[in-house]
């Protein structure tokens, strides 16, 4: 089912979307997931990237609104489409012949959940293996800790012990230097209570943008 | 008004309009599949026994006829001796999205996907497959897993004896209760009024949902403990713990009933808008 999607057709295809109208990232994956019956529901990672590297391109535009991205198409966006419209009708004959066959169609439906409830499952069960040790305090002082399932799987989990004590220290001269630069600029001559209310909202967002840096 | 008699593998175009999708079978494998093109039928493998299809006042029905059965106390040695073998059947339907369907297959397995509208499955025994449904469901199972995925609406699941698997739940109203095998929900999305309610007598319930939920929780494990990745919900790892807690804001509902197994509570991290999540090698495909 994934090979109807190759060089470049999802992206046509992400496009085909947007131009009826904007739509948040998560809109696109319900409304790809109808189209092709269940069985191609890319995942956030997929699509996600693909719309960032769209908009580099100035193919579409985004608007944040209630928290969420809603994606635009562009004037260039449309102009893209209108040119690979022969793709497009083609990867629709293809997206209709694919799902053609009931009986095949429904033995893919079957394999594919029964697959991704398969990783589900497992996923959770070490999860909940985590979840559990890491919550036992005999366990926490004897053993390395174990990255907490909150931990973003890209990270390197970093057991606390095991910190590299160079990149901390570096840190924490940051923060001295950026606090000190602060005050000294602050106390300076000349400065205006607009000015240094901007400089507060600054570092509001630089610590909120540290937060969720840290904390993963 | 048109029925067929189905005795060998044929595919059926449906001409009338649909709004009802009735299947009665009682043994063999169907899948219903919303789309968005014509209603068909599809029977890959015919039954020793007929079966029906019919299409009248926008009801199309599948169900399988059955013959006079021997009398009295001989009734069950008929089923014995015809039921599973003879009237395995291998049916596939698509229908509009938006057709309420109504399923009930006696042996077999079921398999439906993307309908947006009212589903109601019941299977005696077998494995039940849900994939991308919304709106009113029911599944009734009374030996054999059920598993969904990418699922939304107001969803409620039974089994006896089999395991639950859920995978990319944004339900607003989830029940999932299994007598006799584990319970494992991944929820994506749970709306701010929520509530969700899973249960099991004898098996464990894992659940993960969003670090973002607001949800109010409460997770009651009679015998077993009770793992939480939240810090404000602990359980404190005691044997048959009750605990109670809030993540968020706590609007929606979330409770969770074992009365002998583990209870884990995970944590899903939260990408902003899917932007931390970076495509693997396999997911990036040449453009």
């Amino acid at each position: 089912m994934t090979a109807v999607f190759s060089h470049g057709r999802l992206r046509l295809y992400l496009l085909k979307l947007l131009a009826e109208g904007p739509k948040h990232g998560y809109e696109l994956i319900r409304l790809l997931e109808n189209r092709f019956l269940g069985l191609y529901a890319p995942s956030a990672g997929t699509i996600y990237p693909r719309l960032q590297r769209m908009e580099a391109e100035g193919l579409v535009n985004h608007t944040a609104a209630g928290g969420r991205k809603v994606y635009e198409i562009t004037e260039a966006g449309r102009a893209e489409l209108s040119q690979r419209a022969g793709e497009l009708a083609e990867l629709e004959t293809e997206i209709h012949a694919s799902v053609a066959d009931l009986t095949t169609l429904a033995g893919e439906i079957e394999q594919q959940v029964a697959g991704s409830v398969r990783d589900i499952k497992r996923e959770l069960r070490e999860a909940a293996l985590q979840a559990r040790f890491a919550g036992r305090p005999g366990w926490q002082s004897g053993r390395p800790q174990w990255p907490t399932p909150a931990s973003r799987p890209k990270d390197p989990p970093v057991p606390p012990d095991g910190r590299d004590g160079q990149a901390a220290a570096d840190l924490e001269r940051a923060v001295g230097q950026l606090s000190g630069e602060v005050h000294r600029l602050a106390r300076q001559a000349g400065v205006s209570a607009a000015e240094l209310r901007a400089a507060t909202a600054v570092v509001s967002s630089a610590l909120t943008e540290l937060r969720r840096l840290l904390r993963g | 008004m048109a029925s067929w008699t189905i005795t060998e593998p044929r595919r059926i175009d449906i001409e009338d309009e649909v709004d009802r999708l009735d299947v009665s079978l009682i043994a063999g494998r169907l899948s219903v599949v919303g789309t968005d093109g014509p209603p068909r039928v599809e029977i890959s493998t015919a039954s020793e026994f007929r079966l029906t299809v019919e299409s009248a006042g926008g009801v199309l029905a599948v169900r399988h006829d059955v013959p006079r059965t021997w009398p009295g106390l001989l009734q069950p040695v008929w089923w014995w001796l015809n039921g599973r073998r003879r009237f395995a059947a291998d049916v596939s339907i698509a229908v509009p999205y938006r057709t309420p369907t109504f399923v009930r297959v006696g042996s077999g397995s079921v398999v439906a996907s993307t309908v947006h509208a009212d589903l109601t499955v019941e299977c005696a025994s077998g494995r039940t497959t849900l994939l991308g449904v919304d709106g009113r469901v029911r599944a009734t199972v009374v030996s054999g897993p059920i598993e969904a995925l990418g699922c939304a609406g107001d969803i409620s699941l039974e089994t006896v004896s089999g395991e639950i698997t859920l995978g990319d739940i944004a339900a607003r109203r989830l029940s999932a209760k299994t007598m006799s095998g584990a319970l494992t929900a991944d929820l994506d999305n749970p709306p701010h009024d929520s509530e969700i309610n899973l249960e099991t007598i004898s098996g464990e319930i894992t659940i993960r949902v969003r670090e973002d939920s607001d949800l109010s929780v409460h997770l009651n494990a009679a015998h077993g403990r009770v793992t939480s990745a939240f810090p404000d919900i602990q359980g404190r790892g005691r044997w048959g713990s009750s605990v109670t807690g809030t993540i968020g804001t706590g609007t929606g509902k979330l409770r969770a009933n074992a009365v002998g197994g583990n209870i884990s509570l995970l944590c899903r991290p939260v990408d902003n808008d899917f932007a931390a999540d970076e495509p693997t090698a396999a997911e990036q495909e040449p453009r």
